[in-house]
């Protein structure tokens, strides 16, 4: 056969095959149900949730993808999620982790995919953005919504879907249907979206506004000022725990949103803090990762990382995990601080890391994601 | 690599200042966490202090931009801005007024230490923000997977570095309240108008603190995650911030007007509260003296002055420079004055006529006796081992002097000198930023200005007074404010300070009190008292510039002064931790790629240019590789013999830079005496340059190299050994206007000879002259002449191209290729328009000056005969387009002096002029 035409014959079968990478389709049948609560991405949430982590960081497996990538990770129907810059959404089983496939979207997705039941959402593009439903069995879009400046990762509590946008407002969207059932002007953008409890939704703002919306109607229950930019997710325990760009960190009344306790620290805070029984945990700029009664605000124990924190912690049964820009995971114990282990990365994480209560995963920048256990 | 496409021709036809080596420094190489910081043996303690600064600086910005620089940074540290005017990391010419650098190749920063530990933070914090702004875009579209990347805009690169690197302090509050109060504040969108200088950073800074103040301090490290959001600036700020920059430009401009017109009616404007003396470029440092002798006896004024571009020092009447200006000195054209130091050190004059200022001369600075009577330097001092001198002033019986002045450790301290036998002596002897000496009423104690009080470190200076002969200094002012340039008299020590935000001018009682004595908004400074005593001479800012004025002494109101515990010391500069340190050893040349590039063109004349082109130079840019690789092969059989490629390496390390290279050229090229033909050149050059100072140099080139030239369409071949050298004396102190030089001269006078080592015969001897010289007429005119001949002969003489816009206006550009050229040429060159800009649906376009000019043409070019002389004249435009490139339109009519062509040539072309 001539040269040419093998050549030719070749380049288009690897072109085809490149091409045809596996779309992602969730079989039919029992669905796996991930215990970790994720799509509500409200953190105080996952140490309640029994673990039997044992604090390891060894390798137990390791992907590469030739993407970067651009939203926190998710779990759902058993597998972990990872939006890339090319606007793509990749499908890992999280046992093993191989490949189940991925979903090409037409815009960059910086919300990441939240997966409840068998359907799939996430909010895409940059200033004409579009909140979208899959399917996950057929791949089929069950519905798309236009909205204008989108911004953070969404909640999804029962039926509904609560994000923020740009322009100031907070929406609660039907999430089987795509409508919207209420939206509120909240004064400012909320970069990183809002957090749930007990029927109410906080949107903390960039201008240092908080917002409580009741979930059902969207009334205002209260508004306050804080003075400070507020880039990160609300924590919620007993009472709202709120992290400031300019290091203050405070703590209101879930229902009124007076303030309890405040405190000034020396480095900006961009990450969401976490609630774990008495305590709540937060990560700074500085590279420190502090401890904080819930209760008074008094430093119960602080950690020093060499570099600037901008992944949230997590606590996964008795630990707490976070990653720093210094290339190191961290494992301490959530009582004391103490390092328990720490592993050395090749490149940075810039998002949380998820557990589903046996493992962790995580995602360098280059596009490696990691899992880590025993 | 013009050396090889060139190597028929002369390499050294061009002109240029000259980066000159004096020094040599022993490098060493210091690494920390997150630095590699480079330094020279003697001013290791200013590296262990740069050192800590920029960990300390790190982990701040880090924290700011949310982002981590994963490989070590270079910091490359210079004790004083003498020896940071030599670095070779960057080719260019440093002017004084450049605090540091940070070079985008390699991610240089080089900072110079001037005495001061406050000023040097703030530059190194300056230099890093760059380099954390260039890593964090990186990361930012890097994790996009973008490539092309909205350019950002000095302004706000220039102004998120000072917002982030010093607190908005008094100067950049009189910058921009003499903007606002002179109704001249730019908006955002005519920044591009001030581009580089240091109004841009000032109002930067002043963006960027608005746009933190108002929207949220966020906003800016948001700006820069958002930048892969958008195609422009304008658009990214508008998403982020939700404003367009048009609107934030609007508010911000209001925010200044309700900040700065309240002010005024408290304080007053510097030319109404006071006489404006001087009306010229920039004029300050004024010393009121009433001499005593000689012709010009009277009271006079002697001052320095930028008056049209060079800086000199001049005198004129006490009433100010339009009765009567002589111009004592011109700075800044000759080795011996290479820079007067205009803005950083003062000068002194007494009754008797003498003159005592300080100069950069060569590689570091002297002290000099100027004489009034005979208008000449009398008398230099230079001094072992000190690089800098600053501010000298005399004793008042004129036979001794006090200077600040800085060693080769970059420690500052006050010296005292005998003007008779030129011994000299340390007074303080310490590491603070001591300045600003003055001798007592008795001449048994120095006033001086000092960091050494407790807030020194962030910047506060205070009056101190020792005795001559050295000892425990006692503190006279304090506070957290700059105290400057006190000038000892009868009724008090007058002095500068910003205590009340804007400087003024103070008076210190002998009772410790302090009267104000000027109240201007937008800055008084180095104040003198007139012999009588009853006014004062001071530098005062307005209008975009310093003048020198005079205000009656008058008191105002009384402050008191608390002093803190004499010799007490507060403060100490910290070291960075010797556990923080991980190695510190000799630097050893370490080598990366400056640029490596593919690019592939062809040019009649000089043959294929391009292909694979690389350059490797170490980190401190003394020595470089230069690579070219081409392949002219046209057929599968030549593929082997076409290889183009030539290898240079170049020492800039000391003063006689030199070079070396190896080359094999073959190609096909084209000239108007042979046409079209092959030739094939291997050999290796030589390259020896020895700047005598910064404005002259001799140079020499040898080119060793096998030739062979098949001459095909005449079925001529020659093939031989030839060497060339090439000897150059070059000569260039012109200053440049943006269209090109208006004043001073360039000269270049080469000779040449390539003889046939295996002929064993001369083939060709060429002779160079090339001589511009640039009259001033004035700020922006001047009437510039240049002479060229040149000559060549042999059995194979060069012939050069001649014509154009850039020669022999009137003529086609290359119109002549001959052996032997006479030409001159007279130009008068004058301003059109300053600052035109043309709106366009789409947005405007600034041209900064378009220049006219009036010329006339005369010359002649032959091979073997000479002819007759022709000539043109005409009148061309020059464009200027952001100091890039300058556009040129000629027209003109030629003639051969009985008559003229009947038609106007025009030409467009581009480059700056003659």
């Amino acid at each position: 056969m001539n040269r040419n035409i093998l050549f030719i014959i070749l380049l288009l079968s690897s072109l085809l095959m490149g091409g045809c990478a596996r779309k992602f389709i969730l079989p039919r049948g029992e669905i796996p149900v991930s215990k970790w609560n994720y799509p509500r991405r409200n953190v105080q949430s996952v140490a309640q949730i029994e673990s039997a982590y044992k604090g390891g960081l060894n390798l137990i497996w390791e992907k590469h993808i030739s993407d970067m990538p651009i939203a926190p990770l998710t779990m759902g129907v058993g597998n972990l999620i990872l939006c890339g810059a090319e606007s793509k959404a990749y499908f890992f089983d999280s046992k093993t982790g191989h490949p189940s496939g991925r979903i090409k979207s037409d815009k960059i997705t910086e919300s990441g995919l939240l997966i409840i039941d068998t359907l799939a959402y996430y909010n895409c593009g940059i200033n004409k953005s579009a909140m979208n439903c899959i399917n996950l069995h057929s791949g089929h879009s069950i519905w798309r919504l236009l909205l204008k400046d989108m911004i953070g990762t969404p909640i999804i509590i029962e039926n509904r879907l609560f994000i923020a946008a740009d322009t100031g407002t907070g929406y609660c969207i039907d999430r089987l249907t795509g409508k919207i059932l209420w939206s509120r002007w909240i004064k400012s953008k909320s970069p990183a979206g809002p957090s749930y409890d007990e029927g109410m939704v906080y949107y903390p703002s960039d201008n240092g506004t908080v917002s409580c919306l009741d979930a059902k109607m969207g009334e205002m229950k209260f508004q306050i000022e804080l003075n400070e930019p507020l880039m990160s997710k609300a924590a919620v325990g007993d009472y709202i725990y709120l992290s400031g760009a300019n290091g203050g960190f405070f703590a209101l009344d879930k229902m009124t949103g007076k303030p309890r306790w405040a405190k000034e620290f020396p480095w900006p805070i961009w990450t969401s803090p976490t609630v774990d029984g008495k305590s709540v945990f937060i990560g700074d700029n500085g590279g420190y990762l502090r401890a904080l009664d819930v209760d008074s605000g008094k430093i119960l124990w602080e950690f020093k990382s060499d570099g600037v924190i901008v992944s949230s912690p997590i606590v996964v049964g008795e630990f707490l995990l976070f990653a720093s820009l210094d290339r190191n995971i961290y494992c301490l114990d959530k009582k004391n601080g103490l390092l328990v282990s720490k592993r050395q990365l090749k490149h940075e994480v810039r998002f949380p890391i998820v557990s589903d209560g046996y493992m962790i995963f995580f995602a360098e920048q280059d596009g490696t994601i990691q899992c880590l256990g025993d | 690599m013009i050396l090889f496409f060139a190597s028929e021709g002369h390499a050294q036809f061009y002109f240029g200042k000259n980066k000159v080596q004096y020094t040599r420094f022993n490098w060493q190489v210091m690494e920390t966490e997150h630095f590699r910081i480079f330094f020279y043996v003697e001013e290791e303690e200013i590296a262990k202090i740069a050192a800590r600064i920029a960990e300390d600086d790190y982990r701040i910005l880090a924290s700011r931009f949310k982002h981590e620089i994963y490989n070590p940074i270079p910091l490359i540290i210079y004790s004083s801005p003498n020896y940071f005017s030599q670095t070779n990391v960057t080719p260019t010419l440093l002017p004084e007024s450049v605090g540091g650098f940070t070079e985008f190749l390699k991610g240089r920063v080089v900072v110079p230490f001037h005495g001061s530990y406050f000023d040097f933070a703030h530059v190194v914090e300056h230099e890093l923000v760059h380099v954390f702004t260039i890593s964090k875009l990186e990361s930012v579209m890097s994790i996009q997977r973008l490539y092309k990347m909205a350019t950002p805009p000095l302004w706000f690169i220039e102004g998120l570095a000072e917002y982030w690197s010093t607190e908005w302090d008094t100067e950049a509050d009189l910058i921009l309240k003499d903007m606002v109060l002179a109704g001249k504040l730019f908006p955002i969108s005519r920044f591009y108008e001030v581009n580089g200088t240091y109004y841009m950073y000032k109002l930067g800074q002043s963006v960027c603190q608005f746009i933190n103040d108002k929207y949220g301090s966020e906003k800016l490290v948001l700006i820069l995650e958002n930048w892969w959001k958008g195609n422009d600036f304008n658009q990214i700020v508008q998403l982020t911030v939700g404003e367009s920059l048009n609107e934030i430009s609007r508010k911000w401009e209001y925010f200044l007007k309700k900040k700065y017109f309240p002010q005024i009616s408290e304080q007053g404007l510097t030319d109404i509260e006071a006489r404006r003396l001087t009306k010229s470029g920039y004029a300050l440092k004024g010393v009121p003296i009433d001499l005593k002798n000689g012709r010009n006896s009277g009271e006079w004024i002697i001052f320095k002055a930028n008056r049209l571009g060079y800086s000199g020092i001049y005198m004129m009447p006490p009433d100010g420079e339009e009765r009567r200006l002589h111009t004592l000195l011109k700075g800044e054209r000759s080795a011996s004055y290479e820079s007067l130091h205009l803005l950083q050190s003062g000068i002194d004059a007494n009754d008797s006529g003498f003159i005592l200022f300080s100069s950069k001369s060569e590689e570091k600075d002297v002290l000099y006796l100027f004489d009034l009577c005979v208008r000449s330097v009398i008398k230099k001092y230079e001094f072992t081992d000190i690089v800098s001198i600053v501010s000298p002033r005399f004793s008042h019986d004129g036979k001794k002097a006090v200077f600040s002045g800085t060693l080769k450790s970059g420690i500052c301290d006050i010296y005292f000198v005998n003007l008779e036998t030129g011994n000299f002596r340390k007074v303080t002897d310490d590491f603070y930023y001591d300045t600003d000496p003055v001798f007592s009423l008795a001449d048994d104690s120095i006033v001086f200005a000092s960091d050494r009080c407790s807030d020194g470190e962030n910047g506060a200076i205070n009056l101190y007074q020792i005795p001559v002969e050295g000892g425990k200094p006692v503190q006279l002012t304090s506070g957290s404010w700059r105290d400057l340039t006190p000038d000892v008299s009868d009724s008090g020590i007058y002095f500068a300070s910003d205590r009340e935000k804007a400087f003024n001018i103070f008076r210190l009682n002998s009772n410790g009190t302090i009267n104000r004595i000027t109240s201007v908004l937008t800055g008084a400074y180095d104040p003198r008292l007139t012999p009588d005593g009853k006014s004062i001479i001071f530098s005062g800012y307005q209008d975009f510039g310093f003048q020198i004025y005079r205000i009656p002494v008058k008191d105002s109101i009384l402050l008191t002064e608390t002093k803190e515990s004499a010799g007490q010391t507060f403060w100490k500069p910290g070291s960075l931790d010797r556990k923080y340190v991980k190695s510190s050893v000799q630097y050893k040349t370490d080598y990366s790629f400056d640029i490596a590039q593919s690019a592939v063109s062809y040019d009649p004349v000089y043959g294929s240019i391009g292909g694979l082109q690389a350059a490797l130079s170490d980190m401190l840019g003394n020595k470089a590789y230069y690579f070219l690789l081409t392949n002219t092969a046209e057929t599968k059989n030549e593929l082997f013999s076409s290889f183009n490629f030539a290898v240079t390496y170049i020492s800039k390390e000391r003063r006689l830079n030199w070079g070396v290279g190896l080359y094999h050229l073959y190609d096909e090229y084209y000239n108007d005496y042979d046409g079209y033909f092959y030739e094939r050149q291997v050999g290796g050059l030589g390259y020896l340059n020895y700047p005598l100072s910064k404005f002259n140099r001799i140079e020499t080139t040898t080119y060793l190299r096998y030739s062979n030239k098949n001459i095909w369409m005449f079925e001529r071949n020659r093939e031989t050994l030839l060497i060339s050298n090439y000897f150059s004396a070059v000569s260039d102190n012109s200053l440049w206007d943006v269209s090109g030089p208006i004043e001073g001269h360039r000269y270049n006078i080469t000779i040449g000879l390539t003889t046939s080592l295996d002929k064993g015969k001369i083939y060709n001897q060429l002779g160079l002259v090339d001589l511009r010289h640039y009259f001033r007429l004035g700020k922006y005119s001047a009437h510039a002449i240049r002479f060229f001949a040149f000559s060549s002969s042999g059995d194979e003489p060069q012939r050069i191209y001649f014509g154009g816009s850039w020669s022999f206006r009137g003529y086609g550009r290359r119109a002549f290729y001959n052996r032997n050229i006479v030409f001159a040429s007279n130009e008068l060159r004058f301003p059109l328009i300053d600052n035109l800009i043309v709106g366009f649906p789409f947005g405007g376009i600034g041209f900064q000056a378009i220049r006219g000019a009036l010329f006339f043409d005369a010359g002649s070019a032959w091979d073997d005969k000479f002819d007759q002389l022709i000539g043109s004249f005409g009148t061309g435009i020059r464009v200027a387009l952001s100091q890039v490139i300058v556009l040129r339109f000629d027209f003109s009519r030629t003639t051969d002096f009985e008559k003229t062509s009947p038609k106007t040539q025009f030409e467009f072309f581009f480059g700056w002029n003659f």
